[in-house]
């Protein structure tokens, strides 16, 4: 299995001192993939950034023990991001108007996944997850905020961003590390069910989105 | 009073804790060390006035269920409470009295979105001798629904000027309502300064080519920054958390991550820290779909099939 990863992710791992977990992971997985655009994000552009350069080290360390491959942009690459880009940007409309909801960042990471033919994405953000599971859940939320405009779905724009993006499983943090302790991958850095219930909501404070009633039902059934 | 304080004892679930470094003691909340609450982290002392022991146990349980797990339960101070049913109805009273209009959930002034209906968001040097208006009259609210719009304008015509202006209105209200920094003999140079600069960048707005405006826009951000900087208690600027908390309200109202830093310059770490102080993902709860648990099965079975295949 090969799971694509968004900036989000590793930034909230390297956060919470948990990024050694994915060397621990790796093995059962498979393959971690990054973009050059997610490598920039996290390590490059923050470098120069004091409050953010440990983070940036860290997760640049991960890169250097080949725990993650850097897939180099080609053309190929940048094509497909630019379609998924017009078609992403253009499946909400506000009072007719298309609303700019995904860049560049994320764009990448999708046309990575259906490029490389990889069936999983890793993304702590809500919006890029819901318009890949469930794109009225999102429709809702823009709903909610601006209830004096007319806002609508594309479903053709979407149904042509699903032929190209196929259908991947979108996973956060949370789960991945869930899935790491319930496969018992953890040994030495969670060693029981309230390591856990810290490091999730570590995770969640950190930027997952994830709320405390999912983590505690979750826990709920953990021993 | 003091006899209380003398003989208090603390149950099993409320306790003295010594640090083993002899630094100073703390309470802890909870039945045994594994089981102690995070709020303890922050918490040194008791932020609460204690009747007796029992009250003590009592508040502590209310904590410790509001704060891990029951944080999305919007009744959950109507639970059992008297206080807090009073303190609900006295609010309720409050809002009848002044029947604010409800707008995204948040009351508003009427007088304010009166003012906001006023103003055109298309005209730009309106909106900076608006903010330069309410700058002077030293008007919080009008400020804030002015940066409001301004970042609503921004998303949705995905400008990056606009969502700087609404980083400057964001900017001018936090500097305002600090007392050391408003009431420092430098302000009023600061204020003076800033009229005329925005009276300028109104001007600037007009013009065809906005590469002036543009430049003004940035050195009344640096402006800001250099003031704070000067005057203010926190190393990260007004300018740079500014960023990061427009940043994850553009992020609430449905903008991706990248999207929302992007168009506010800001940096993904920070904006990921401030989302996850905030109730975005316990809001969204809400929307049904795959829970922790089954997406953890999901991976289970792709690694299942995975190995089968190794072997």
């Amino acid at each position: 299995m090969k799971i694509v990863f968004d900036t989000g992710v590793l930034i909230s791992f390297s956060q919470t001192c948990l990024l050694p977990v994915f060397s621990n992971i790796r093995d059962d997985i498979g393959e971690f993939v990054i973009t050059t655009g997610v490598k920039f994000e996290c390590i490059d552009r923050v470098r120069n950034n004091m409050r953010f350069k440990l983070s940036s080290l860290r997760i640049n360390d991960q890169l250097n023990e080949f725990i993650f491959t850097v897939y180099k942009s080609d053309k190929e690459l940048d094509d497909m991001t630019k379609e998924i880009l017009n078609l992403t940007n253009s499946i909400f409309l506000i009072n007719g108007t298309p609303l700019h909801i995904v860049d560049f960042g994320e764009a990448e990471c999708m046309a990575l996944l259906s490029i490389s033919k990889s069936n999983c994405l890793a993304v702590d953000e809500r919006t890029t997850r819901l318009l890949i599971e469930d794109p009225y859940a999102l429709l809702d939320i823009l709903k909610r905020k601006r209830s004096n405009k007319r806002i609508e779905l594309v479903q053709e724009r979407y149904d042509k961003f699903k032929q190209l993006i196929g259908n991947p499983i979108v996973i956060r943090s949370v789960d991945l590390l869930a899935f790491a302790y319930e496969k018992n991958l953890l040994k030495g850095i969670i060693t029981n069910k309230e390591y856990l219930r810290s490091a999730l909501y570590s995770l969640k404070f950190n930027g997952c989105a994830v709320s405390f009633e999912e983590i505690e039902e979750y826990l709920i059934n953990i021993k | 009073m003091h006899k209380m304080k003398k003989n208090r004892k603390f149950s099993g679930k409320n306790r003295l804790v010594k640090n083993p470094d002899n630094s100073k003691q703390f309470y802890a909340v909870g039945d045994n060390n594994e089981n102690v609450s995070f709020i303890n982290a922050r918490r040194n002392t008791r932020n609460f006035k204690e009747q007796d022991n029992s009250s003590f146990g009592r508040n502590a349980n209310r904590f410790n269920k509001q704060i891990n797990s029951r944080t999305h339960n919007p009744n959950r101070h109507k639970n059992n409470n008297k206080q807090n049913n009073n303190r609900n109805n006295y609010q309720n009273q409050n809002n009848q009295q002044f029947n604010f209009p409800k707008k995204h959930g948040k009351f508003q002034n009427p007088d304010v979105i009166k003012y906001i209906s006023s103003l055109n968001f298309k005209d730009w040097s309106q909106i900076l001798l608006a903010i330069n208006e309410q700058f002077q009259n030293v008007d919080l609210q009008k400020l804030h629904a002015i940066d409001e719009k301004l970042l609503d304008e921004a998303i949705i015509s995905n400008n990056k000027l606009i969502a700087e202006m609404a980083v400057i209105a964001y900017s001018y209200r936090k500097l305002i309502s600090k007392k050391h920094i408003f009431y420092s003999p430098n302000w009023k140079k600061f204020k003076e300064k800033t009229i005329i600069d925005l009276k300028l960048a109104s001007e600037l707005s007009k013009k065809p080519d906005l590469t002036e405006f543009t430049k003004k826009i940035k050195e009344i951000q640096t402006d800001i920054e250099n003031t704070d900087k000067l005057l203010g208690h926190f190393i990260h600027d007004i300018v740079f958390n500014a960023r990061a908390k427009i940043a994850s309200s553009a992020y609430a109202y449905g903008l991706s991550l990248s999207q929302a830093t992007n168009l506010l310059s800001a940096d993904k770490d920070s904006v990921m820290a401030v989302i996850g102080q905030t109730k975005i993902p316990d809001e969204d709860s809400i929307i049904k779909g795959k829970t922790l648990k089954e997406k953890v099965n999901l991976l289970k079975e792709m690694t299942m099939h995975k190995n089968v295949i190794k072997k």
